[in-house]
């Protein structure tokens, strides 16, 4: 088929968020399709160079991303002014303030990974490896800081391997197959490293790039048998956090205690990557719904994408906003105060259109809920 | 092919807007449901909005001789909305209202293109009932439930599409807009025109508004699960359910297969160590739902059913069919390529059908799952092969054929609600005299003589040469 301008325009305004295939009676993977297409566009050099930028150049150096990333701490001080609207910075920046002042996400101090972690406690039962994603990393190191610590409080041994970098969905998602390929064989070196017992569990806060890694990885590496059965053993070993934490709650038999009207109420945005990628529905209701400082109140249409999509936020801007003010609305409607989710993209997206919204309505990460409101006397902030 | 000029015509008839040619934005209208049928195309998709716009397409199509191929929403399982002589694809997309509901008269007049599960919550509001309900319902409209004849596990009380039309305005193929049937409960007033388009698969004319019966909305369900450890014995329950003076609203049959296959991919709690199971509903006032679900769970236990329970609520009720609702995509999940045959038999063949089923399965080495709506003795068997392997895909198909041979020699149908589409071309003569398919022939060449509407589905396109041969010249 050519690649014609609504070509183009049909593979960039899909928002990858598996709701046809989960309506689908012959379970057509279109995401899958949709990345065929993508790829075929990138091949020919024809997807955006921007995103070709980012995900080729930076997301997979580490070293430029960080050298990217603090610069852009640096001169924060600059944006975070709101610039005039007449600027012609705003077409510049558009993908960061648009016309509302749309935030910049704030950018740590000190990356994740860049921080001394807590060796395990002794007599931990399960070799967990933490896999923290970009976003954890970078932008919200207490999500990936949250989930360590309420894993190791569960009698893990949670090992952060330094190697990892970006999991390359976003890469992936724009049809960049051979980034993708290089950071795939980058984590599976990190995660699995050759000559060592494998860990038993990997996890991720975010649910997106655990489906990459369990989902997409091994066909991206399929072309290298050695390769490929590696990243096979990888993704069975790959459970989304939310999983992970209401099992090993399981095994430790913690029941619930009651708790009191005066605990904050929350609600839960079902990321698409969990409850349509990995089919994860009941795992994170089961966690927010036995934390004993909290209540848990379900959200008309949680399972509505937010409108992060990836690169979709960026291309389809008006309609992602328009998805994601329907999807604050119906939070809001449900009287929860903190909307959590499980997922760095829907974080992102979610916050930065709550900041222009001008909500109190909180958004945060399930293990930081799991860590925030495990008891009920940490729960009443 | 469609040149640049008859192009322009269309897009003067519809509207800038309403016409699409590009190659992407076509793409997608070469495909229906039907699993491994290649895309094929058209030049032109139109979406148009007024009765008048479609027969102006359609006199258009008849000067310049190219197809004209209805869609409503693609769910189609046996390639009937595939352009597979190329041409324009007409959408009802955009002939979505609602025009009338007449709560006096218990009818609704609508366009075709209105989604099903739409009218059937538009007339609940107002206590009234739309009982046909396709598995697609929730996508589906009525356009292409009119055309197929659409059935659904509640036809078994209510009927399947057919039973619910009183009135169609048509375009005819050769561009006449006409009514027919009547806004009545009964009309005897010449031929039956309406019968004749329910069904017709999108090749005897494009329906453009449909006046519909309607049903004072049940007060009460009740829904039953049965287990059974033998097959038969489930089969053979089915009749005896209708002899014991019940008449359910449903009764849908699943067998051992197809309850582990949802037990893998989305567990609903059914037992897996079971033959077949049946899940009966019944409807009406409260009393004759007690009553009711009374007498099916006697005559279950009396047929030999392991256990009977009954959905204590709705949740309940809700999760059992959600069970049966996740069949189709859990069978997907485990066959890359499944041939759905929906054969229908007589009831009391059942037992003896099913058996040999699982027989000439097991005969040519296939996976076979069977359930289906089986109250009125539609059964759905899906063999299950991988593609990537002719031969067992040759296999597959031999075992097709087999089926069609059994249900033929019992006196059934090939296809109780999938229709002909192109899929089942080759099996027609299998259930039908050369005779009777020349009558059919002869109606089509009658109504259609250049072949614009629909070319290539329900009858085969030799036939139609055959008899345009043989017949009187036009």
């Amino acid at each position: 088929m050519p690649r014609g301008r609504r070509y183009r325009f049909f593979l960039s305004a899909c928002l990858q968020c598996g709701s046809c295939t989960a309506a689908c009676p012959n379970q057509v993977d279109t995401a899958l399709v949709i990345q065929a297409g993508r790829a075929r566009l990138a091949a020919a050099r024809e997807s955006s160079w921007i995103g070709r930028f980012i995900t080729k150049k930076i997301l997979p150096s580490e070293r430029r991303l960080r050298r990217l990333l603090g610069l852009a701490r640096a001169s924060r001080a600059l944006w975070a002014k709101k610039i005039p609207t007449q600027s012609g910075l705003h077409l510049r920046l558009r993908r960061g303030l648009d016309g509302q002042g749309r935030r910049i996400p704030e950018i740590a101090n000190t990356f994740f990974l860049h921080q001394k972690q807590p060796s395990p406690e002794p007599g931990a039962q399960r070799r967990v490896s933490l896999f923290v994603g970009c976003v954890a990393n970078y932008l919200k190191p207490q999500v990936a800081q949250a989930a360590a610590t309420v894993l190791t409080q569960a009698h893990c041994a949670v090992d952060i391997p330094l190697g990892q970098g970006c999991c390359g969905l976003p890469a992936y998602g724009l049809g960049e197959n051979e980034a993708a390929i290089e950071l795939a064989v980058r984590n599976l070196d990190a995660l699995m490293p050759l000559g060592q017992a494998p860990p038993d569990v990997i996890t991720s806060p975010c649910a997106s790039c655990a489906y990459m890694l369990k989902k997409r990885m091994p066909g991206l590496l399929s072309a290298w048998p050695e390769l490929h059965q590696r990243a096979q053993q990888l993704a069975e070993r790959v459970q989304p956090f939310s999983r992970l934490f209401t099992q090993l709650r399981a095994d430790s038999a913690v029941s619930k205690k009651n708790s009191s009207e005066n605990t904050p109420l929350l609600t839960f945005h079902d990321p698409c990557h969990l409850a349509k990628g990995l089919g994860e529905r009941n795992a994170p209701r089961q966690l927010l719904g036995q934390l004993a400082g909290a209540r848990y109140v379900e959200m008309d249409q949680a399972d509505r994408c937010c409108g992060q999509g990836g690169s979709f936020c960026l291309s389809h801007q008006d309609l992602s906003e328009k998805i994601v003010s329907n999807k604050l609305s119906l939070a809001q409607k449900s009287g929860a105060e903190v909307l959590v989710t499980e997922c760095s993209g829907c974080l992102l997206q979610l916050s930065s259109a709550l900041w222009s919204e001008d909500s109190a309505l909180e958004v945060i990460s399930t293990a930081e809920a799991a860590l925030r409101y495990q008891s009920a006397k940490k729960g009443s902030m | 092919m469609l040149d640049k000029a008859s192009l322009k015509k269309i897009r003067r008839i519809m509207g800038k807007e309403a016409m699409l040619n590009t190659p992407a934005d076509v793409a997608l209208y070469g495909y229906d449901a039907t699993p491994a049928l290649d895309g094929v195309a058209p030049e032109a998709v139109v979406f148009p909005q007024r009765a008048e716009q479609v027969q102006s397409l359609v006199q258009l199509a008849n000067q310049e001789n190219f197809a004209v191929v209805p869609r409503g929403a693609g769910t189609g399982l046996t390639g009937g909305a595939r352009p597979i002589h190329g041409g324009v694809v007409l959408s009802t997309q955009a002939m979505n209202q609602i025009l009338r509901l007449d709560t006096d008269n218990f009818q609704v007049v609508v366009q075709p293109g209105v989604v099903t599960g739409d009218l059937q919550t538009r007339v609940a509001r107002e206590g009234l009932f739309y009982p046909t309900d396709p598995q697609s319902l929730a996508v589906c409209t009525i356009g292409g439930n009119l055309a197929e004849n659409a059935g659904g596990p509640r036809a078994v009380k209510y009927g399947v599409t057919r039973q619910q039309v009183l009135a169609l305005q048509v375009v005819l193929p050769q561009g006449q807009l006409v009514r027919m049937g009547a806004r009545t409960l009964k009309t005897v007033s010449g031929y039956d025109l309406v019968s004749l388009l329910v069904g017709s698969e999108g090749t005897l004319g494009v329906i453009t508004e449909a006046t519909l019966r309607l049903l004072p909305a049940p007060a009460c369900r009740s829904t039953l699960l049965m287990v059974f450890d033998r097959v038969d014995q489930a089969a053979a329950a089915v009749a005896k359910t209708f002899r014991a003076g019940v008449w359910p609203s449903a009764i849908e049959f699943m067998d051992r297969h197809c309850i582990r296959c949802i037990e893998e991919h989305e567990p609903a709690g059914l037992p897996i160590d079971a033959a077949a199971v049946l899940i009966v509903e019944v409807d009406g006032s409260r009393p004759e739902v007690t009553s009711a679900a009374e007498r099916v769970q006697q005559v279950m236990s009396e047929m030999g059913a392991r256990s009977v329970q009954v959905a204590q609520s709705e949740a309940e009720a809700e999760q059992l069919w959600r069970a049966r609702r996740s069949l189709s995509p859990a069978v997907a999940k485990i066959a890359p390529l499944k041939i759905n045959e929906d054969i229908v038999v007589p009831l009391s063949t059942l037992p003896g059908v099913i058996d040999a089923i699982h027989a000439l399965a097991a005969r040519q080495k296939i996976k076979c799952v069977c359930f289906g709506h089986v109250g009125d003795g539609n059964l759905h068997v899906n063999f299950l092969a991988d593609p990537s392997s002719q031969e067992e895909v040759a296999r597959a198909e031999h075992a097709a054929r087999e089926l069609f041979a059994l249900t033929v020699s019992v006196g059934g149908s090939i296809t109780g609600e999938h229709g002909v589409g192109t899929t089942k071309l080759a099996y027609l003569g299998m259930e039908h005299a050369p005779e009777a398919l020349a009558a059919m022939a002869a109606i089509k060449l009658a109504l259609d003589p250049r072949g614009i509407m629909n070319p290539g589905k329900v009858l085969p396109d030799e036939l139609l040469a055959k008899e345009r041969g043989s017949g009187p010249a036009h």
